[in-house]
C-alpha cells in the first residue's frame, strides 16, 4: 500500500488518545456510602471480566476508527482494484466520432457502441479524477464526470477525420501535465489504420511515456465500404458547350458488389449516371448550363457507412473570354498558340476591346502583365504599373532555375522558371494574392483585375510552354485569375482555412461563421459547396469534402497500434468487459480511502451502539 | 391526620406529621378502620358482642337463638384470649441509618415507626409486648409486658433508639435467644446484612423453642436498584470495605444479585418454619402491617 498523501499519517499519533485518556481518567472515585456494598462486591466479581473484555472492545473500536480516518486521509493506494475503486487518475477520453463512425456494424452505429463505452467510463469516475474528453475536432474539454459525460452524450458523427496519432499525443500531454500518480488515455475509435497516418511511430516521443493507452474498438470485422473519395469538374470552367465530372470511388474493405450506380447532380438536378467499383476512376460529360456557379455532387449507392457516398462538386460556368494582345507586346509564340487552341475551342474570343488584355505594360482596366521583352523597357513597364496602381513593380533580374510553387493555381505548380524579374511590393500597395511563387518570392501575383508575372511564357525564361499544361495553364489564366475570381477552393471539414484575400466572407449556412479572406479561421465542418462572396459578388467557391481516408475502414492491427506509440504501455481491446478490466489499472492500484471511510463508518456505529448498550444496561 | 389514612400514605410524609407515639396511632387507626375484620380479633371462647351477618361469614358464628326470637341473622363476636408474648427484635446497626434519598427514611426509622405500630396493635390486644434492640450487642431490652404503661415505654425507647455500632451479631443474636425463653412471637426487624447461616442459626433456635418467629426484611429502594451514575467507591459503613465501581455497568447483575439474595433468604425461612417478609422504605405502613398480619393469620391456622 501507499500513500498519496504519506503527511497525514502523522495523525496516527491521534491513535493513542482513547488509551492515554484511559489511563490519565482513572483518578480515584468518590466516595459513597453504601450498604449493600457487599451485594455490589460479589456482582463485581461475577461480572468483572465481561465488563473488562467490553471496555477493551471499546477501546479497540474507538483506536480503529481513528487509524481508519487517518489512513483514509493519506489516500491509500493498494496494488489491486478493489471493489470498482481506483487511483485518482488523470484520464483522457479520445472519443473518434469522425465520418467512419457512422458505419452501421450489426445494426447498431460504431459510435453508438463507442458512446456506450465511454458512458460506462465516466459513471466510473470520480471527482478526484482529472478528465478531459477529445473529439473529433481536436480540441480538450475538461471537466467533471458529469460535464464530460454531458459533452460525449452531444456528440454525434462528425465529417471531420480524426488523427489519433495527433490526439492520443495531446491527451498524453495533458495526462502527464496533470501530476497524478496514474494517468491513462482512453482512445475510443474504429481503429482506422489510415487514422494512424502512414509514419507508424512518427509520435516515438517521449510525450506517451509511461501513460497507459487504452485502444478500444467494437469486436467483428469493419464493413466493406466504398465511397466516393474525388468529384471535380474538370476543367473547373466550362465555357459554352459544357464540361466534365471526373470522380473516383474508393473505401476498403471492398464490397461483395463490383460496381455501384453514380448519380451526378448538377444545380440541384440530376444530370448522369454511370457505375464504378471500388478503385476505379469514372468521368462524366455534362452539358452547361447558364454561366454562373454551380454547386454539384456524385452520390453512390448507400452502403454501411452513408458519410462518404456522396461528395460534393463546383464548377463555373463562364462564357468565352475576350483576349486582346497588347500592341507593340511580345508575349511568345506559345502565348499566341495558346491563345489560338483556347479560341478554337470556343474558351476565348480574341481581338477587339477585350476584357483581358495580355501586354507588357500596365493599363488600368485590368489584364495580365509580363516582363517586357527588352530590358531597356523595363523602367517603363514599372512606371506603367505604378501608374495602375498595382502595388508591385519588377525588380532585378533573378537567372537561376527554380520551381513553381502555386497552390492556389495547380495548372502552374511544378514548372520550372529560368530566369525572371523579382516581384517587389511597392511602399504604398494595397493587399493582394501571391498566386504563385518560385524560389520563395513572389512570381505571380493579382492586384485587383491585374495579373503580373516574373516571366515572359517563353521556353528561355520557363519551360511551362513545353508543358502539357501550359493551354489549361492559360485557360485558367485569362478566364478565371485575369477575371478577378477566385476560383474553386477545397477543403476538408473543419480544418483551417485561409481564404482569397478578396473574400469577405462565405454563403450559405456557415457564412456568418468564416473570417473575411486572408485570415485563417476553422472551415464548415459540414460538407458541402459554400459561395466565396466578395461584397454581393460571388467570386469562387468552397467545397467542403470528407477526407477521403475515411472511407477506408480497414482496422489497424494491434501490432500497428503498438507500433505508433513504441514508449508508451498499449492494450488494445475489443469488448466491454476486456475494456473494464484495463481502465483505471493503472499500474493495478485502487484507492481504498472510499472503503476505509466506510469502515470508519461502521467502528463508530458500532461503537456507538456498544457504547450506548453500557448505558442502557446501566440505566 | 384522621381525614386520611396514615397507613397508606408514603411513610416518610407520614413520619413529618409527628412523633412516633402519634404516627404510630394514626397508621393504626387506619390501618384498622380498613379491615374488615381484625387479624387478631377472632372468634375464641370469650363472647365480645353481636354484629349483622355479612356474607361470608362462617354460619356456625350464627346466632340462632336471636334467628329464632326475632328472624334476624346475628354473629356473636368474641374477644380473643390471649396470654401472647410478643418481641420486636429490631437491628439498629450502622447499616440500619442509612437512606438512598433525602425524601426517604431511613431502614432504622422506618423500622422504629414500624414496630412502634406494631406494639401498639398487639398492646390493643393485651399481648404482653417487649423489644429487644441489638447492633453488635444488645442494647435496649424491654420486658414484654401487657400494662397500660407498656405502650408508652415501648414508644420512647424506640425513639431514643439510633443506628450505631456494626452487625458482627454472633454475641448479640446468642444474647436474643438467650433472653427469649418463653415461647411467644418473634418480629425479627432487620436489614439482614449480617452473616446469613449465623442468623439463621439463631432463627431456627427460636423456632425450635416453639417461637412463631417472623423476619422483616427492611431495604432501601437504592439497595434494590442501583441509581445510574458514574464511577465510585462504594463503601460498606458498619466494616469500612470499599468496592469500586459503575452502576451504569453493573445496575442488571446488581439487581439479580439482590433478588437472588431476597430469593436465598425467603428460601431458607420458608424451609425452617420462619415467616419472612421484604418492605422497602417506601412501602406505605398499613401494607406492611397488611402483609405482617396475613401471615400471622397463616401462622395461626
Amino acid at each position: 500500500m501507499i500513500f498519496l498523501q504519506p503527511l497525514a499519517l502523522f495523525g496516527l499519533a491521534f491513535a493513542l488518545v482513547p488509551p492515554l485518556l484511559h489511563l490519565f481518567q482513572r483518578r480515584r472515585p468518590p466516595d459513597v456510602e453504601f450498604p449493600s456494598a457487599r451485594y455490589l462486591r460479589q456482582t463485581a466479581r461475577e461480572a468483572q471480566r465481561a465488563i473488562q473484555l467490553r471496555h477493551l472492545a471499546l477501546l479497540l473500536l474507538r483506536v480503529a476508527a481513528i487509524v481508519l480516518l487517518v489512513l483514509a486521509a493519506a489516500g491509500p493506494v493498494v496494488p489491486a482494484r478493489v471493489g470498482g475503486m481506483h487511483a485518482p487518475t488523470a484520464l483522457a477520453l479520445v472519443f473518434d466520432h469522425s465520418l467512419s463512425s457512422g458505419a452501421v456494424v450489426g445494426g447498431r452505429r460504431v459510435v453508438d457502441d463507442l458512446a456506450q463505452r465511454g458512458r460506462e467510463t465516466l459513471r466510473e469516475a470520480r471527482d478526484a479524477d482529472a478528465l478531459w474528453l477529445i473529439g473529433a475536432d481536436g480540441l480538450a474539454r475538461r471537466g467533471t464526470p458529469r460535464e464530460i459525460l454531458d459533452a460525449l452524450s452531444a456528440l454525434r458523427p462528425d465529417a471531420r477525420r480524426l488523427d489519433l496519432v495527433a490526439a492520443t499525443g495531446l491527451a498524453a500531454r495533458l495526462v502527464r501535465s496533470a501530476g497524478y500518480a496514474e494517468g491513462e488515455v482512453h482512445v475510443l475509435s474504429d481503429l482506422q489504420r489510415s487514422a494512424f497516418g502512414d509514419a507508424p511511430g512518427r509520435a516515438a516521443d517521449t510525450t506517451v511515456r509511461g501513460v497507459s493507452l487504452v485502444f478500444y474498438h467494437p469486436a467483428g470485422d469493419p464493413p466493406p465500404n466504398r465511397g466516393v473519395v474525388e468529384a471535380r469538374a474538370d476543367p473547373p470552367t466550362w465555357v459554352l458547350g459544357g464540361g466534365s465530372v471526373t470522380g473516383r470511388i474508393g473505401g476498403a474493405p471492398a464490397p461483395p458488389a463490383p460496381r455501384a450506380g453514380i448519380t451526378v447532380s448538377l444545380g440541384g438536378r440530376e444530370a448522369a449516371h454511370t457505375a464504378a467499383a471500388a478503385g476505379e476512376a469514372f468521368t462524366v460529360r455534362l452539358a452547361a448550363p447558364r454561366p454562373g456557379w454551380y454547386a454539384g455532387a456524385v452520390e453512390l449507392e448507400p452502403d454501411e457507412l452513408r458519410g462518404d457516398d456522396r461528395r460534393p462538386f463546383a464548377v463555373r460556368v463562364a462564357a468565352p473570354a475576350a483576349v486582346t494582345v497588347e500592341a507593340g507586346a511580345d508575349p511568345g509564340r506559345f502565348v499566341r498558340d495558346a491563345l489560338g487552341v483556347l479560341a478554337g475551342a470556343g474558351q476565348v474570343t480574341l481581338g477587339g476591346s477585350g476584357e483581358v488584355r495580355l501586354g507588357e505594360t500596365a493599363r488600368g482596366g485590368g489584364g495580365v502583365v509580363f516582363p517586357p521583352h527588352d530590358p531597356l523597357r523595363l523602367g517603363a513597364a514599372n512606371r506603367a504599373l505604378d501608374a495602375a496602381g498595382a502595388g508591385w513593380r519588377f525588380g532585378a533580374r533573378v537567372e537561376r532555375a527554380d520551381s513553381v510553387e502555386a497552390p492556389a493555381f495547380p495548372a502552374l505548380g511544378g514548372a520550372r522558371v529560368l530566369r525572371r524579374y523579382r516581384l517587389e511590393p511597392t511602399p504604398a500597395r494595397g493587399r493582394g494574392d501571391v498566386l504563385a511563387r518560385v524560389g520563395g518570392e513572389p512570381w505571380l501575383v493579382r492586384a485587383g483585375r491585374l495579373v503580373i508575372v516574373g516571366s515572359r511564357f517563353v521556353p528561355e525564361e520557363t519551360d511551362l510552354p513545353l508543358s502539357a499544361g501550359f493551354v489549361p495553364a492559360m485557360a485558367t489564366l485569362v478566364l478565371r485569375v485575369a477575371r478577378g475570381e477566385e476560383g474553386i477552393v477545397t477543403a476538408a471539414p473543419g480544418d483551417p482555412l485561409t481564404l482569397p484575400d478578396g473574400v469577405t466572407g462565405l454563403g450559405g449556412a456557415a457564412g456568418s461563421a468564416i473570417a473575411r479572406g486572408g485570415a485563417q479561421a476553422a472551415g464548415p465542418a459540414t460538407p458541402g459547396v459554400y459561395p466565396l462572396l466578395a461584397g454581393g459578388d460571388t467570386v469562387g467557391m468552397l467545397v467542403v469534402a470528407p477526407d477521403p481516408r475515411e472511407s477506408d475502414l480497414t482496422r489497424a492491427t494491434a501490432a500497428e497500434v503498438a507500433a505508433a506509440f513504441p514508449h508508451a504501455t498499449v492494450h488494445v481491446v475489443e469488448t466491454a468487459r476486456a475494456y473494464a478490466a484495463v481502465r483505471f489499472a493503472g499500474a493495478g492500484r485502487s484507492d481504498v480511502a472510499p472503503w476505509l471511510l466506510a469502515t470508519a463508518l461502521a467502528v463508530l456505529v458500532i461503537e456507538s451502539l456498544a457504547a450506548a448498550g453500557v448505558h442502557r444496561r446501566g440505566a | 391526620m384522621s381525614a386520611q389514612r396514615l397507613d397508606l400514605l408514603d411513610p416518610f410524609t407520614v413520619a413529618g406529621l409527628g412523633g412516633i407515639e402519634l404516627v404510630a396511632r394514626g397508621v393504626v387507626e387506619g390501618f384498622l378502620s380498613g379491615l374488615h375484620r381484625s387479624p387478631y380479633r377472632g372468634f375464641s371462647v370469650e363472647f365480645a358482642e353481636h354484629r349483622p351477618y355479612q356474607p361470608g361469614d362462617e354460619l356456625r358464628y350464627l346466632d340462632w337463638k336471636i334467628l329464632g326470637r326475632r328472624d334476624r341473622l346475628y354473629v356473636k363476636q368474641f374477644e380473643e384470649e390471649t396470654n401472647l408474648r410478643a418481641t420486636l427484635v429490631l437491628d439498629v446497626s450502622r447499616s440500619m441509618g442509612w437512606s438512598g434519598a433525602s425524601d426517604r427514611l431511613t431502614k432504622c426509622a422506618y423500622a422504629v415507626r414500624l414496630a412502634a405500630a406494631l406494639g401498639l396493635i398487639l398492646l390493643r390486644q393485651r399481648d404482653a409486648t417487649g423489644l429487644i434492640a441489638f447492633d453488635d450487642a444488645i442494647r435496649v431490652t424491654l420486658p414484654p409486658k401487657a400494662r397500660a404503661g407498656q405502650w408508652h415505654l415501648l414508644a420512647r425507647t424506640l425513639q431514643d433508639l439510633a443506628p450505631e455500632g456494626g452487625t458482627a451479631a454472633e454475641g448479640a443474636l446468642r444474647r436474643v435467644t438467650d433472653l427469649l425463653r418463653r415461647r411467644g412471637m418473634v418480629l425479627f426487624v432487620s436489614d439482614l446484612l449480617v452473616e446469613r447461616e449465623l442468623l439463621l442459626t439463631a432463627l431456627r433456635y427460636l423456632r425450635h423453642r416453639g417461637h412463631v418467629v417472623t423476619v422483616l426484611h427492611v431495604m432501601d429502594p437504592a439497595e434494590l436498584d442501583l441509581a445510574p451514575s458514574g464511577e465510585a467507591r462504594f463503601v460498606d459503613p458498619e466494616t469500612g470495605e470499599g468496592i469500586v465501581a459503575a452502576p451504569r455497568e453493573l445496575g442488571p447483575a446488581y439487581r439479580a444479585t439482590v433478588e437472588g439474595v431476597v430469593r436465598a433468604w425467603r428460601r431458607a425461612c420458608r424451609t425452617s418454619g420462619i415467616g419472612y417478609h421484604q418492605v422497602t422504605t417506601a412501602t406505605p405502613f398499613g401494607d406492611a402491617l397488611r402483609r405482617l398480619a396475613a401471615g400471622s393469620a397463616r401462622a395461626a391456622r
